[in-house]
């Protein structure tokens, strides 16, 4: 078992650079969070699936993704049925994804690139502590 | 001055009007003309019948005058058949009478010149029954005829009248009058058949030039739907692709705002770096995308399909000679495509790239190209022996922009979807079956 009591978020994007920064920028709002970067969503799965992991308590998707996309993985996601937020975290500004993702009760909140401290905070304040806030 | 012609026209034309066919209209105008012409024939009868003492055939001239006044009149009244009939039976009855009076060989004779005539003056032809009662009503006359000459003697003799110097007069007179009757009526039924056949012609164009401008009208759709798609794309291209290094690069530089240690501004200065080259890259897809359209304004020409793939083969000889891929031909050496060469050449150096990036890591890549011809389309098939797609994942996102599947770092995502938008460039189709490790296979079809 290797839980950790650092709570825990995922970012599942293709962009590798994208993951960087998420990456960057969390560590230095949140030193204490512990990050875990997927450039495959059947990777992010794969991890959801397997009991022994530690379960995020966010997931950061992004929706435009060859083979599996931010709205394959919430269809494979749902039949999991873990009780996890997902926030869409996306270059995208467009509205037909925004419609999309409003209806999708499984997805808390769609933020658009790049990812702000605000904009985090704000998503996830009710399970951190802003480092700002202590 | 009474217009003469002018008269004949008014009468031919009783009972004429546009909601009968043209054919009967045209019956029923010859029907009018038959009875002027009889009326106008037989009237000097009067004058040799008088002067001859022969009262009787007078009686009966007059009896088919008011005949052929009748036809007219029903006709006027659109009793178009009763006048058809009374013609017949009129006409009829006066040839009998007149055979009874002046003697039957001259009936005979009308009988034989005008009895099948009457066929032809029949007003419904498409009623079958009226035709059979017309003729019958002729068979019953010529019994009717055969049976006055047998059983009774005719009044007078045809000699009696033939010896008069003015029916002689008379008769060159009537001639005179059919010529010119039947002259003036072909002239006027040419007039009507030309109006008939310009009429004709003119609808034709008609539904010419409304076929050509539902064709433009669809063509002008086609290419409209075509422009939007592409608009479509490129918003689409624009809000997904071209934003995320965008965003990547706000995202860096609003790190480096904050954060003052030296070595990570110096990751945050790279990676702001590598995002505006992926944006660079994404900005010159875009123009390779769009540029690609301009390609239609080339002409179309015979292309052979052998010598375009030999030019592909040098375009991608780098490629091929590192990868040790092997193109092969199956089809004729002589099938040529009346196609555009610039977008032939990028369908085909797109797939081929695409098959030798996707090649399995332990075989050469080898790359079968048939191609044939039927009467409507050319198809041209492309297989490969590659690592192959899960179609039924991914079908609907083969020829999408920036989709790429496995692990390949090369391929960029743009090869497919600019394959597919060419070959609808060309107003073909493209389809795709595929099996993983077993190898890719591209169809496209074109119109001939």
């Amino acid at each position: 078992m290797s839980t950790s009591d650092k709570p825990m978020v995922f970012f599942i994007d293709d962009d590798p650079l994208s993951n960087k920064f998420n990456t960057m920028l969390i560590r230095k709002i949140h030193p204490d969070v512990e990050i875990k970067t997927f450039t495959k969503a059947e990777d992010a799965l794969a991890d959801l699936k397997n009991e022994k992991n530690q379960k995020p308590e966010v997931i950061f998707l992004d929706l435009n993704m060859p083979v599996m996309n931010g709205w394959d993985f919430m269809a494979e996601f749902k039949k999991i049925g873990l009780d996890i937020e997902v926030v869409v975290l996306t270059s995208s500004n467009d509205s037909s994804d925004k419609e999309k993702a409003e209806k999708n009760n499984q997805i808390k909140d769609y933020v658009v690139k790049p990812l702000t401290k605000n904009a985090f905070t704000g998503v996830v304040k009710k399970f951190f502590r802003s480092k700002d806030e202590e | 001055m009474w217009n003469i012609r002018r008269i004949a026209a008014k009468i031919t034309h009783a009972g004429v009007n546009d909601a009968i066919e043209f054919e009967k209209q045209y019956r029923l105008k010859s029907m009018n003309l038959l009875c002027i012409i009889g009326i106008l024939i037989i009237s000097p009868y009067y004058v040799i019948f008088s002067l001859t003492g022969l009262w009787y055939p007078v009686l009966i001239v007059f009896l088919f005058h008011l005949s052929f006044l009748t036809v007219i009149f029903l006709n006027y009244l659109t009793y178009y058949n009763a006048g058809n009939y009374l013609l017949i039976f009129g006409t009829n009855m006066g040839i009998l009478g007149m055979s009874y009076c002046i003697g039957f060989d001259s009936g005979f004779h009308l009988y034989f010149l005008t009895g099948p005539l009457f066929i032809f003056w029949i007003f419904d032809l498409d009623q079958k029954r009226y035709i059979a009662y017309a003729i019958g009503l002729e068979i019953f006359f010529v019994v009717l005829v055969f049976l006055v000459k047998y059983y009774f003697k005719p009044l007078y003799s045809w000699s009696d009248v033939a010896s008069l110097d003015i029916y002689y007069l008379n008769m060159s007179f009537n001639l005179f009058l059919i010529f010119l009757l039947f002259y003036n009526y072909t002239k006027y039924y040419q007039l009507l058949t030309d109006s008939l056949v310009q009429k004709q012609r003119n609808l034709e164009e008609e539904v010419i030039k409304r076929i050509q401008s539902e064709e433009y009208t669809n063509k002008l759709f086609k290419d409209l739907s075509i422009s939007y798609k592409n608009l479509e794309q490129f918003s689409y291209i624009v809000s997904h692709n071209v934003r995320a290094p965008l965003s990547n690069i706000k995202g860096f530089l609003s790190l480096y705002e904050a954060n003052l240690q030296a070595v990570e501004n110096d990751t945050v200065i790279e990676s702001v770096r590598e995002s505006a080259e992926r944006l660079d890259e994404i900005l010159m897809d875009l123009n390779v995308l769009l540029s690609a359209k301009n390609l239609l304004l080339e002409n179309k020409r015979e292309v052979n399909l052998s010598a375009a793939i030999q030019n592909v083969g040098v375009s991608l000889a780098a490629e091929i000679q590192s990868s040790g891929a092997t193109i092969k031909e199956e089809f004729e050496r002589d099938l040529n495509l009346v196609t555009i060469k610039t977008i032939l050449h990028s369908i085909l150096f797109n797939l081929f790239q695409n098959s030798i990036r996707h090649s399995k890591p332990d075989s050469r890549p080898e790359i079968i190209v048939r191609a044939k011809k039927t009467e409507e389309y050319t198809e041209l098939t492309i297989s490969d022996n590659g690592i192959g797609m899960d179609l039924e994942k991914y079908n609907d996102r083969v020829f999408m922009l920036y989709n790429t599947f496995g692990d390949n770092k090369e391929g960029r995502g743009i090869g497919l979807f600019l394959v597919k938008s060419n070959v609808e460039m060309l107003g073909g189709r493209i389809a795709v079956e595929s099996a993983i490790n077993v190898g890719t296979t591209f169809i496209i079809q074109f119109k001939n």
